[in-house]
Parts: structure tokens; C-alpha cells; sequence
């Protein structure tokens, strides 16, 4: 599942054009790539780029510290949280998928790496 | 509630400074990461992309910082290793990266290329990762032994 992130957008529902260029800028992809740069932060870039629309939602673990994710094509265990904007229909995380992925199948993801179960919401404390 | 510790040996650093101070985050380089093929993850050997950790303290104090940048500075290993900072964008606090220094070295020419700092080395350097991620080891004990009071 992982390795096949070019979810289906629906045409009805585009995604936030401003917040897609903003994940294709050079600024955007250097944040992605770059090791002392946080989730958060890229996330809270993404929220300006959609000019205050939509909010940043945190995936927390179970226990503190299992939390795992798929970045940058790798499974990354052990991490605390992870924030990410969301428009409310897609969710931009471009660590995971260079397009933008619906909740769904984006919430859909993150409860099948993590078995043991996350919460989700828009209440952070990853800050 | 108990923090989930690191089992990857080049993850372990980050476990002893969890014990100096709690972390808010954390990152790092695996050796040995998992990708996904086909259906299924595998392991692939990234022992050339060589390691760092980075991380942010929940309470960041100065004295501690102060004191984790004499230990890396005096620790005399097979590879120089520093304390690198990154002041996050638009958010308070700072995260840091302890990796060898050619990682901050190589930053320019691995621009030029479009390559990020660790892939470059993998491509370019390729004898130094393998060197470090034994390294590493070394740097770990000794940043313990350097706290061993906390």
C-alpha cells in the first residue's frame, strides 16, 4: 500500500491550488528533504500557503514514542507525532506523497502502519 | 506513560538523550530502513547514506547544549562529528542534528546537484558512512559517560 501514494483526486473536488504549488516550490521540497526540519513545519508553511484555510491535524500513537510513518520512501518508526494541513477533503504531506491524498485513504494509511492504533485530531500539542 | 525506546544500535543516541532531557522529537538515519517492493516492505542496506540523529528537546536548557557541544567537540573518534542547529521555520524552539561533519561540509556541492547532503556523500564518499555508523557507537558511549551524573 505504501508505495502506491498516487491516490485518485476527485475531479469534483480538486485540491488546494495555491497549496500544491506551494508543495511543488523549491522551499517545500528542500523542508521535505532536509533531516533537521520537522513535520510541523512544513505543515504550518502549507497552512499560509492556503492563505489560513483549512487546519494542521496531529497523529499521535498509543504509547509515546511508537509511532511510525512511511517519509520519504522509508518506514520511519519511533517518532512521537505528526502534524500535517489538511483542506478537510485532502491531506497534504509531502514526506509521504508528493500529491495531495483525500482524509480517507490518508487516515486509511496511518492506521494500517500503525496496528495499534493512533488519534487524530486538530487539537495539537506537537508545538 | 513510557516512551517507546529505539532498538536500531544507530538510533540509540537518541535513547541517552532522552535520559539527559525529554525529547519532543526525533529522527535518524537508519542503516538498514525499510522500503516498499511490490507488495511487501524489504530491507535495503543504506549503509553509504551515513548517520545522524536530530532532535528537540521538550525544555531546552543552554547548559545542557553547552554541555553535549564539549562532549562531540572532545570526543576523538574515527570521524569528526558536530552538533548542528536549525531554527525552526515560523515555530519557537530549535532542532538539532548530530551527524559527522562532512554532512554540514558537503552542503553547497550536493546543492549544485540537487542532491541532499547524505545522498551526495553516499555517491561521492561512499567509504564514510560505513566508518561513521561504527563511529557512532564510539560518540554514543561517550556522550553517555559525559552525563553519566544525570
Amino acid at each position: 500500500m505504501p508505495a502506491a501514494l498516487a491516490y485518485a483526486v476527485t475531479p469534483a473536488f480538486p485540491p488546494n491550488k495555491s497549496v500544491v504549488d506551494a508543495m511543488e516550490s523549491p522551499n517545500i521540497k528542500n523542508m521535505t528533504a532536509c533531516d533537521g526540519t520537522d513535520c510541523s513545519e512544513i505543515a504550518r508553511k502549507l497552512f499560509n500557503a492556503a492563505g489560513g484555510q483549512g487546519k494542521v491535524i496531529e497523529v499521535r500513537p498509543m504509547q509515546s514514542g511508537n509511532l511510525t510513518l512511511y517519509e520519504n520512501g522509508t518506514k520511519e518508526s519511533g517518532q512521537f507525532h505528526h502534524q500535517v494541513y489538511t483542506d478537510g477533503r485532502y491531506v497534504y504531506d509531502s514526506r509521504l506523497s508528493s500529491s495531495p491524498i483525500p482524509k480517507g485513504d490518508r487516515e486509511q494509511h496511518i492506521k494500517g502502519m500503525n496496528p495499534e492504533g493512533v488519534t487524530i485530531s486538530d487539537k495539537l500539542k506537537g508545538l | 506513560m513510557s516512551v517507546r525506546k529505539i532498538t536500531a544500535p544507530e538510533g540509540d543516541l537518541l535513547n541517552v538523550l532522552y535520559a539527559i532531557s525529554p525529547l519532543e522529537w526525533r529522527k535518524f538515519q537508519q542503516r538498514y530502513p525499510e522500503i516498499w517492493v511490490g507488495d511487501h516492505f524489504e530491507k535495503v542496506d543504506r549503509s553509504k547514506c551515513p548517520p545522524y540523529v536530530s532532535f528537540r528537546f521538550a525544555d531546552e536548557h543552554g547548559a545542557v547544549i553547552e554541555r553535549l557541544k564539549m562532549a562531540i567537540e572532545n570526543y576523538s573518534g574515527k570521524v569528526v562529528w558536530m552538533l548542528g542547529k536549525h531554527k525552526r521555520d515560523g515555530l519557537p524552539g530549535i532542532n538539532w542534528t548530530i551527524g559527522p561533519s562532512r554532512l554540514w561540509e558537503v552542503k553547497k556541492q550536493a546543492l549544485k546537484l540537487d542532491l541532499p547532503p547524505e545522498q551526495y556523500i553516499a555517491q561521492y564518499e561512499p567509504e564514510l558512512g560505513p566508518v561513521a555508523y561504527d563511529d557512532l557507537e564510539g560518540l554514543t558511549k561517550h556522550i553517555r559517560q559525559a552525563f553519566s551524573d544525570v
